[in-house]
């Protein structure tokens, strides 16, 4: 666990948090660096949305403590804080513009200036023309869009988004990614929850990977990545089925190529070897497996471990 | 850091607009209209009923020749006397028919047609009433004696023996008694306005829950601000309606009061009429703030707006308990009820204001103003500590949280 320093812009350590008998998270520690985008990734019922009301001071965790932009109270920040709920709420009856100033205002912004940068955000993200329309007459994703500018009108320091992607078409993703990256190049920092890979893997210095109510990973994503073994696929020149004996035992033949996992000490002696045995290489590709696989793969360890600790 | 005043004006800016702002408004303040239109036709409907009543029915006396002007000396004299809104019958005198005078009165009562309500015959100094009601009954008793008092002096059946000179003043108001009815009158207008007003705080949570603003209001201000915005807002609504109607109620007394014949009168308060009107919109607005943030508080643990809609009734009848309380304490002043209820925290401003109209001392009004405040913030405390706990499960120690740091 890294120890607090003024580079830091959230940390928890072991936060725990039950509502009745279902205890929803089970210890999360974080420690996300200062104008980093830091991701936090994990299945649905994680505890991510949780985690993330106890790091803003929406609710208190039962144990465990945690600080945000350098407060040991989260609630004495909020000022300097943007968020997007999971569940994504607006006034109905307000006109976009009131809604994004309105929560500008909250977070001490005067109604004038809110309005004022409201326009200028709207005409940004290609919604100009919604400023003046009720909130019930826009569509999902322009509401949430309206949501996200409210969120970061007032210039926060840091920008909390819980689950941001979710209910977007593509285009309107890729104007929040864009959102996003513009918000960290101002110096904010950004600290986002989800579980689709792809986002993570694209906006994401680290990240961490809640499974189960607790941090199962935590690292960037090459790290993440390295948690599983290289994939080689295959290519003989000369009998190809018989070049069975030489691979590793996870090894697919799929009537023309060969797909393994690149052993421990490398694939260089593996190669000799079956050049030796004449089989050649007609082709050879070696990749890294995706976050998705190496996300897939910690939760389901995850599952197992609490599995074999709730028998034990 | 924002402070927690401008985050409630926030909050309460957007509450006022959102209600203020819409049509459905208007209903809303000119929803007494439609009171007093009901109050009209009702009370004009029951006058009217009640007037045919009285204008069918009689009052008879079977009675001898003799005694007839002595009678009717007496019912002039005394039917003034009788509160208009009484209606006493119309005296009708019938020659006696000596013995079979049971039966006529007995016929009479029965009759269809005319309605008899009581008939007396038989010697006034022992007259026999027969009677549909004791009022009734009474009167004619009364008529009797007065009948039989005027004979026995000797004196003619319409001569009196005093002649008063009577001159009609106002006498200013000032009476122990006539400053009562003002408190209690105060007192009323305040509960009705609590009522009607405060009332409106208990469903203003549904609106952030339904559309989910809830979670970004809790994670942008403290929950006491959010209440405090919430009523707020809420009061800045009730004074509009305040004012409105206010304003209109103070043209048409003013217009009322000037109108000729109208009796001069002066409301003589104890502690002056500025004093009051200023103590009455500060225990109202006390008295907006307390019970509506019970009713907030109440409120905003409702998970939908059908449990809000069955939250009503037990509120009302809170409502109306305190009203009673304040009530039987304004009619003792001095007692120990009257005591309770100007200390108990949510009867305080109703009993208060009604010992306004009838002490002058000020004290008492700092006093329980100061003591109205520390409840308002106890209860908005508490509401929020209770929020935190059961709708956001969150604040282990509620005792902890009700008397530690605002968060």
């Amino acid at each position: 666990m890294h120890s607090m320093t003024d580079d830091v812009a959230v940390w928890a350590d072991n936060i725990t948090k039950s509502f009745g008998p279902s205890q929803a998270v089970r210890g999360v520690s974080l420690c996300v660096p200062r104008g980093m985008i830091y991701g936090v990734l994990g299945p649905n019922g994680a505890g991510k949305t949780t985690s993330l009301r106890m790091l803003l001071g929406v609710i208190d965790p039962d144990t465990g403590s945690r600080q945000l932009l350098g407060h040991r109270n989260p609630r004495a920040v909020r000022h300097r804080v943007g968020y997007l709920p999971e569940e994504r709420g607006l006034y109905g009856g307000m006109t976009a513009r009131e809604a994004i100033a309105f929560m500008g205002a909250l977070r001490g912004l005067s109604w004038a200036e809110g309005r004022r940068r409201a326009g200028d955000m709207m005409t940004s993200a290609g919604l100009g023309a919604a400023i003046d329309k009720k909130i019930r007459t826009l569509s999902k994703g322009m509401a949430q869009i309206v949501q996200l500018l409210g969120s970061i009108v007032h210039r926060p320091d840091l920008i909390v988004l819980d689950e941001p992607f979710s209910g977007l078409d593509p285009v309107n993703q890729e104007h929040l990614e864009s959102l996003v990256r513009a918000e960290a190049t101002r110096g904010a920092t950004i600290l986002f929850s989800t579980h689709v890979m792809s986002h993570a893997e694209r906006l994401c210095a680290r990240l961490a990977i809640i499974a189960g109510g607790k941090r199962r990973f935590e690292g960037t994503v090459e790290e993440a990545r390295a948690i599983l073994p290289m994939r080689a696929h295959y290519v003989p020149c000369h009998r190809p089925e018989a070049a069975a004996v030489l691979l590793p035992e996870d090894a697919h033949f799929d009537g023309r190529a060969w797909t393994f996992t690149v052993p421990d000490q490398g694939a260089e002696s593996l190669l000799i070897a079956l050049i030796e045995a004449g089989h050649g290489v007609a082709g050879l590709s070696m990749q890294r497996p995706g976050l998705h696989d190496a996300f897939v793969r910690i939760v389901h360890e995850a599952q197992i471990a609490d599995a074999q600790g709730d028998r034990t | 850091m924002m402070s927690f005043w401008a985050q409630m004006r926030v909050i309460a800016f957007r509450d006022f607009k959102a209600v203020a702002g819409t049509p459905v408004f208007l209903l809303f303040l000119l929803a007494p209209l439609l009171m007093l239109a009901m109050g009209i036709l009702g009370g004009s409907g029951a006058q009217s009923a009640m007037e045919r009543s009285t204008k069918t029915a009689r009052l008879a006396v079977l009675t001898e020749p003799t005694t007839r002007p002595y009678l009717q000396a007496a019912d002039d004299q005394l039917r003034p006397l009788m509160p208009r809104d009484i209606g006493m019958p119309k005296l009708v005198l019938i020659p006696g028919h000596g013995a079979a005078d049971a039966k006529v009165a007995q016929a009479l009562l029965n009759a269809p047609g005319t309605r008899y309500e009581a008939v007396m015959y038989g010697p006034l100094t022992q007259p026999q009433i027969l009677s549909t009601n004791r009022r009734s009954a009474t009167y004619l008793a009364a008529l009797a004696d007065h009948a039989v008092r005027s004979q026995k002096t000797g004196l003619a059946a319409a001569q009196r023996v005093s002649s008063p000179a009577v001159t009609i003043t106002a006498n200013g108001g000032g009476t122990a008694s006539a400053r009562l009815a003002a408190g209690q009158g105060a007192m009323f207008v305040l509960f009705l306005l609590a009522l009607l007003l405060s009332a409106q705080t208990v469903g203003t949570f549904v609106e952030e829950k339904s559309n989910k603003v809830i979670e970004i209001l809790a994670a942008a201000a403290p929950l006491e601000a959010i209440f405090m915005g919430k009523l707020l807002g809420m009061y800045g609504v009730a004074m509009l309606f305040i004012g409105f109607w206010g304003g209109i109620s103070a043209i048409a007394i003013n217009v009322i009061v000037n109108l000729p014949g109208f009796p001069a009168t002066q409301l003589d308060l104890a502690i002056g009429l500025p004093s009051f009107l200023i103590l009455g919109w500060i225990y109202f607005t006390l008295s907006f703030f307390l019970l509506g943030a019970v009713f907030l508080g109440i409120g905003a643990q409702a998970p939908s707006a059908r449990e809000v809609q069955m939250l009503s009734l037990p509120i009302t009848f809170f409502q109306v308990g305190m009203f009673a309380l304040a009530s039987s304490a304004a009619s003792q002043p001095d007692s120990q009820l009257a005591l309770f209820a100007q200390i108990f925290p949510f009867s305080s401003p109703f009993a208060m204001v009604a010992l306004g109209a009838t002490q002058a001392a000020i004290w008492p009004h700092s006093l329980a103003i100061l003591w109205q405040l520390l409840w308002v913030a106890i209860t908005i405390r508490l509401g929020a500590a209770l929020f935190r706990r059961g709708v956001l499960k969150s604040g282990p120690r509620l005792f902890s949280r009700l008397f530690g740091k605002a968060s």
